[in-house]
């Protein structure tokens, strides 16, 4: 494309947005973040169960047995499909 | 043992499935108890550490199964153990890992999945900063336009895959999923960004893809655009622009 046909395409588009941009309307931009909100259920001290036994009696992870299990939705995705039908 | 072997003898104990050495056991508190003490917090460390990947991973939790995922998840955490105090992006190198697992090797999907899934959280806690401001832009004549380098969102991730695989995350986001994807149906181009307080994922166009990465390594705005409808000759910048020119998507200048 020639240099002219992009400075003109360029600044048509930045000149539309500006036209198209609601002015004096709070954006995503202004809505405040509060510090050291973690996700839900997700703060770096997993110790709260971990104090207890809770993993203990749940799951029994000492197993290394290779025996996978696929039981998930992955059968809702064709084409590609479970190793074994 | 000197403090450094004590440590390391703990650690190597702690990623093994089998029994600890009697070595390690013998620096333990000796009570009788000194075993089942360490099978405790050993027990704990897996699962724990596997619930927080879990967490990192609920899509690819859902789409092998709870009981496929913990088996992983255990022999990760043995593999890459955190190497950091904090969990909140624990969970790196899952998607190589997935890919290396023989029983999964035809769920090509899963590891770009597994990526979308990372760039999430990564995104989530990513710096925040001030938006490019429609005045900043005003205050420049229109035929400069082109020369300008818009920075993108420190948070943002271009994620290209050759699966579906924002269908397949978007699908998993709903509590039953029943829509049937098809492995056909990629490619699939993702934008992973937060603009403010929220992670948004987009499917973005091969063209829009294009002008992010173009202009992400910083280049100017014309040789971004150029770029991108070489590759997308419809890219239409003006419907982009009045997107995402000034909702986040790119840093103050």
């Amino acid at each position: 494309m020639n240099k002219k046909a992009t400075t003109a395409i360029v600044a048509g588009a930045i000149t539309t947005a500006l036209a198209m941009s609601p002015i004096g309307v709070a954006s995503a931009g202004d809505s405040e973040k509060c510090f050291g909100v973690a996700k839900a259920g997700k703060n770096d001290c997993k110790a709260g169960p971990g104090t207890s036994c809770a993993g203990t009696s749940t799951t029994d992870a000492q197993g290394n047995a290779w025996m996978l299990v696929l039981k998930g939705t992955c059968e809702k995705i064709v084409g590609g499909s479970l190793a074994e039908k | 043992m000197s403090l450094a072997d004590l440590q390391r003898s703990f650690c190597d104990a702690l990623r093994s499935p089998n029994a600890p050495p009697d070595a390690l056991l013998d620096e333990l508190l000796e009570d009788g108890l000194a075993l089942q003490r360490f099978n405790v917090y050993r027990n704990n460390f897996i699962v724990l550490n596997g619930d927080a990947l879990a967490e990192m991973y609920p899509v690819i939790k859902r789409l092998i199964g709870d009981s496929a995922f913990r088996i992983l998840a255990t022999a990760y955490v043995r593999e890459y153990p955190p190497m950091e105090r904090a969990l909140l992006v624990y969970g790196k190198d899952f998607p190589n890992f997935l890919a290396s697992i023989p029983e999964l090797s035809e769920l090509h999907y899963l590891q770009d999945v597994a990526r979308l899934e990372y760039a999430w959280t990564v995104a989530y806690h990513a710096e925040d900063v001030d938006r490019l401001e429609e005045h900043q832009i005003t205050e420049l004549p229109a035929e400069k336009f082109e020369l300008l380098r818009l920075r993108p969102h420190p948070s943002m991730c271009l994620l290209h895959s050759e699966y579906p695989v924002y269908r397949i995350w978007e699908a998993n986001q709903s509590e039953d999923p029943e829509e049937v994807i098809s492995l056909d149906d990629g490619p699939s181009h993702v934008v992973i960004i937060r603009p403010g307080t929220r992670v948004e994922t987009r499917e973005a166009s091969i063209g829009a893809f294009t002008l992010f990465q173009r202009l992400g390594s910083g280049e100017t705005i014309g040789d971004a655009y150029n770029a991108a409808i070489q590759i997308e000759p419809a890219f239409n910048l003006e419907l982009f622009f009045s997107q995402h020119l000034f909702d986040g998507t790119f840093c103050s200048l």
